[in-house]
């Protein structure tokens, strides 16, 4: 393979790795602020997939534009999720919440399964699936689109735990609690809005996903992985860190396919983050384990 | 101090449940034990039939419910049963399906339960290895005759040797055959530099290894990209390798949302090739269109069965397109090619009990060996030997493989031919004939053309 | 242990029922009873090691899928004969949680769960690409064809009774002090000078033991590998639900547990993800309101108090 096919590769792979990160950011605000890896991730992404795929089906429109009532809806999910469920299983042990969480991704899966059957589905937009040409370089358009939503969302929630009340308090909550509560912020509150936050990424994430792969109703643990692989090698709760975790991952993926053939494609993914859990876990970029 | 394991009321009360534990346990096996002895009436011929209605070739699936309910009708209704000798009087049938969610371990489970629960006479089962493999390998188990279509036959024989299963389908030999017949017709239009990629799992891994043997026989230069999993969804390593290498011919086998995958990301990363010919992906109207756009334009496939194809079924006296339109007309979809090969396998069914006059396995089973029928998907016979059938190139190239001969009372082959899909005109999508190989009785539809000039300037 | 002759006559009668019931049942119950046995004998250890040594494996499958393909490997390519090949199987996979226990044993709480995750990811991607175990295309254990179910339903039966003591020993062990107080409170534990890795590791072992030797088992009922099914989540999913939903960490509660998920699973085994669906949600609703499981529910409405761990 020539130089530029070569190139070409590593770029569509960066842009892919946007998407990665994209898909992460959910889970790792809502590890960064709650403490609890959620099982679940993938299948809320996938979960917002299918919702998307309902509302298109419904009333005929554009994918991207099923967003503006996907989002709230997940937002709504997220929230009483964590009310309902993490909330109260939190002080039961550091194992509970992954119980809760592992048996609510089955729930997700089959109850996918029992309304939308097995079959494959897909989020299609005809007009991402034309040739670009950018110096000499052919950026999937798909890819592409997941790579500039990551770079907006990162944007977006940076400015957010930066600049608003809501934001610093659901950075404040998981250092001191205490401290927290003394100056008025109600922890449990916070929780439910984060929850709620992580919930919306999640559905852009989701929905995007739907635009770029097919989907089925048990796709979601592929992506709780890659995504967890994420988080680690960024480093708990940060979000630059999931951003380049990203990139890595996505790079891991194409290359992987090209050195080993798309057999052993997703299994090296998964061994490099085996490793890094080994060697790092807390992250290439420091942070909490 | 004496330790105590229970508290004293707790100890009676322990002793209780035990007992009533013991007593369920004896109610529940005597219940069964009474059940399980009493005699079956052949009230029914139940005819067991796992079928793909979900998951990744769902689409094979989909019309076999409309199939079943039509040749019910027409055996209990028209017929009022099939005659069995033993019990001087006509039996009606009962098909009995259930879903493998195109999962080859649940076909597996599903069949054992059709088989120890239903208690089927006999089995029926298509579409692809995934399911056909599974469950003649349950049937093998239990000893219950199992007839197969719509299973490729060396992927199929890597469950072999069978006592009770039989198929009829054509051999991967023959649809390498077809797929370079195809390609030698277009002859200098393409720089006969091929790039193949199959599915791993035995449809593709007997699909890459024969293709890619024939086209090299035939002076072909082949890229041979080997085997990607269920579920690959970023092809681009080696869409970029077949651009780069110029790659004018693509071919493979893939579960067809794999390969809905591989060809939209091909379109993106911008690379058209002049000839597409992929087994098992583009069977179907449903999956060309859910490509999206005009994709589907200009592909080519293997066609086991078509509308002009000359037959006709033994048991309704219709003919393939008979079959697709009734098909059409009752549920508003486009026809598919399993649909005919369903209604073959209920017909092959059918003329099997009744001469075997009985519901004795051993009866059904030699009756189904003895088969010699001309269904609406051509002549089934498993008796037959290749030497009568073949060539004797075509058998020196079936030789390389000994589980084909081994195996020939087991299988019958039927045409496999060469299809292109174009715009319709009833339809959005419609499958030409392009290719009759050695079927003459066959008629071409139309010419075989590249994608580019399908798709116009 | 002189406690437990009071009931020997007791447990004697009900070995003996258990034992002839392939004579009265017809081979679907036979099908119904093997299954109950095989998650039995799985969730029981699986319980053991989430409640009382604190880690949550979520990697069961490996040795589901090892133990059975070893099996399936030895028996049709090296010629051991069938049960043979089951113990060697059965010994392989605790050697690989052996092996697997220093990368893994490492990571704490969720990140051993999802360490085991994805260790059971890439082992069934390699297996899928496997060519001497026939890779994607999978294995026929035509070794196993003429094996009838009553003849599997006895290694079942044993499987499940083996089980059940091995918990029963393990938690009045020296080991299993050792893996409560890791459970209660790792650091603490180790503080105190409990070889933390070592007790972890060594219940891994055990609980990989009978999970490999439970899948032989299975791969021999089933006659048909493949990586996909034999390395699936379902197998953790369902040793999880028949722990929880009867109780998890006793010994009483994955009885009641498998039988409900068994039960179950046939009842709506037309309806598909139904029954799954519905012991989901029961498991949600039991992790967060009724933590004890059904068998809690039950001992303590008729205010039993049995000494752990039953």
């Amino acid at each position: 393979m020539d130089i530029l096919s070569f190139v070409n590769l590593i770029f569509n792979g960066l842009l892919l790795g946007g998407l990665f990160a994209l898909t992460a950011f959910g889970l790792s605000v809502f590890a960064g602020i709650m403490r609890v890896i959620n099982i679940a991730h993938g299948d809320f992404a996938i979960l917002a997939a299918y919702l998307a795929f309902s509302i298109i089906n419904f009333l005929k429109i554009d994918p991207f534009l099923s967003l503006l009532i996907v989002a709230p809806i997940m937002f709504v999910i997220g929230y009483l999720f964590q009310k309902f469920t993490i909330n109260r299983v939190l002080p039961m042990g550091a194992n509970q919440p992954v119980l809760v969480t592992f048996a609510l991704s089955i729930v997700i899966q089959n109850l996918l399964l029992l309304l939308f059957t097995a079959d494959a589905r897909s989020l299609i937009t005809p007009y991402l699936l034309t040739n670009i040409e950018l110096f000499g370089l052919n950026p999937s358009p798909r890819y592409a689109t997941g790579f500039i939503s990551a770079l907006i969302v990162f944007a977006a929630i940076f400015l957010f735990f930066k600049k608003t009340y809501l934001g610093k308090a659901m950075r404040a909550v998981p250092f001191d609690s205490e401290a927290a509560k003394m100056i008025g912020i109600k922890s449990d509150v916070v929780y439910n809005y984060a929850a709620g936050l992580a919930m919306l990424v999640v559905a852009i994430a989701g929905v995007l996903l739907g635009i770029t792969f097919t989907f089925y109703p048990d796709t979601g643990p592929m992506y709780v992985l890659l995504s967890f692989g994420v988080v680690v090698m960024g480093g708990l709760g940060s979000l630059k860190g999931s951003l380049v975790g990203g990139f890595i991952m996505g790079e891991a993926l194409v290359l992987g396919g090209f050195f080993f053939g798309s057999r052993f494609q997703l299994m090296f993914c998964y061994l490099v983050i085996l490793i890094i859990l080994y060697v790092k876990p807390q992250g290439l970029f420091g942070g909490r384990v | 101090m004496k330790k105590r394991f229970l508290s004293k009321s707790a100890i009676t009360k322990i002793q209780a449940i035990i007992i009533a534990v013991v007593i369920i346990i004896a109610i529940i096996a005597g219940v069964a034990y009474y059940y399980s002895t009493l005699p079956k009436a052949p009230e029914y011929i139940k005819i067991g039939w796992p079928v793909p209605l979900t998951g990744g070739i769902a689409s094979f699936g989909e019309p076999d419910p409309w199939v079943a309910q039509q040749v019910e009708d027409y055996v209990n209704n028209k017929m009022g049963g099939i005659y069995l000798s033993e019990y001087g009087k006509k039996i009606p049938i009962k098909i009995i399906q259930r879903d493998t969610k195109s999962d080859a371990d649940f076909a597996s489970t599903v069949a054992a339960e059709l088989i120890t629960k239903e208690q089927v006479d006999l089995m029926v089962v298509l579409h692809t290895p995934a399911t056909v493999v599974p469950v003649s390998t349950q049937c093998e188990r239990y000893g219950v005759p199992c007839i197969a279509f719509d299973c490729p036959v060396l992927s199929w024989l890597t469950g072999a040797p069978y006592k009770w299963s039989y198929l009829a389908f054509w051999t991967e030999v023959d649809v390498a055959e077809v797929f370079v017949g195809m390609w030698d017709i277009l002859g200098n239009k393409t720089n006969k530099v091929v790039a193949g990629l199959w599915s791993d799992d035995p449809d593709g891994r007997t699909f890459r290894e024969l293709t890619v043997k024939v086209a090299k026989a035939r002076g072909y230069t082949v890229i041979d990209s080997g085997l990607a999993p269920y579920g690959t969804t970023d092809f681009s390593s080696y869409i970029q390798q077949w651009k780069s290498a110029g790659a004018e011919i693509l071919t493979g086998n893939f579960i067809p949302p794999d390969f809905a995958s591989l060809w939209r990301q091909c379109r993106e990363m911008g690379y058209v090739p002049k000839v597409a010919t992929i087994g098992r992906s583009v069977l179907f109207p449903s999956a060309v269109e859910a490509l999206g756009g005009d994709l589907g334009v200009g592909l080519t496939t293997e066609v086991w069965v078509h509308k002009v194809s000359p037959f006709k079924s033994s048991l309704t006296g219709q003919t393939p397109a008979d079959l697709a339109e009734a098909y059409e007309k009752a549920t508003g979809k486009q026809w598919s090619t399993p649909l005919i090969f369903s209604h073959a396998a209920l017909e092959t069914a059918v003329d099997a009990l009744q001469r075997a006059g009985s519901l004795d396995k051993d009866k059904i089973r030699e009756a189904i060996a003895n088969t010699d029928l001309d269904t609406i998907v051509g002549h089934v016979n498993y008796k037959k030997p290749l030497s009568q059938i073949l060539t004797s190139e075509e058998l020196a190239l079936y030789q390389q493989y000994p589980e084909l001969i081994n195996n020939q009372d087991h299988y019958s082959i039927t045409p496999v031919i060469g299809g292109q899909w174009v715009k319709g005109t009833k339809w959005p999508y419609e499958l030409e004939v392009v290719y009759n190989w050695k079927y003459d009785n066959i008629p071409e539809t139309a010419q075989v053309k590249t994608i580019p000039e399908l798709l116009g300037p | 242990m002189a406690n437990l002759k009071n009931y020997y006559t007791y447990i004697v009668i009900a070995l003996a029922l258990l034992a002839s019931l392939p004579l009265w049942v017809g081979g679907f119950l036979r099908d119904a009873l093997i299954l109950f046995f095989l998650y039995l004998a799985a969730a029981e250890v699986w319980g053991f090691m989430a409640k009382h040594a604190g880690i949550v494996s979520l990697g069961q499958q490996i040795f589901m899928g090892v133990g059975g393909y070893a099996t399936a490997v030895l028996c049709m390519y090296y010629g051991f004969p069938l049960w043979v090949s089951v113990i060697i199987a059965g010994l392989l996979g605790s050697g690989l949680a052996g092996v697997l226990s220093f990368p893994l044993l490492r990571l704490r709480g969720v990140y051993f769960s999802i360490g085991t995750f994805l260790a059971a990811e890439v082992i069934r991607l390699f297996f899928n690409s496997w060519e001497f175990v026939g890779a994607g295309k999978g294995l026929i254990f035509k070794g196993a064809y003429g094996i009838s179910t009553t003849l599997i339903y006895y290694p079942a039966l044993a499987l499940g009774i083996v089980s059940i003591f091995s918990v029963y020993f393990l938690y009045h062990s020296k080991l299993g002090f050792g893996l409560r107080s890791i459970g209660a409170d790792e650091d603490a534990a180790s503080g105190l000078g409990v070889n933390t890795f070592k007790c972890k590791a060594l219940c891994f072992i055990l609980a990989s033991l009978i999970t490999s030797l439970v899948g032989a088992v299975n791969a021999i009922h089933h006659t048909y590998l493949n990586p996909t099914s034999a390395f699936s989540i379902s197998w953790t999913v369902s040793f999880l639900f028949v722990a929880v939903i009867g109780g998890v960490g006793t010994i009483i509660g994955p009885v009641i547990g498998s039988a409900i998920f068994v039960g179950l699973g046939y009842l709506l085994s037309q309806y598909l993800g139904l029954s799954l669906l519905l012991e989901g949600l029961v498991v949600l609703a039991i992790l967060i309101a009724i933590p004890e499981g059904v068998w809690g529910v039950i001992s303590r409405k008729l205010k039993l108090k049995l000494k752990q761990p039953l």
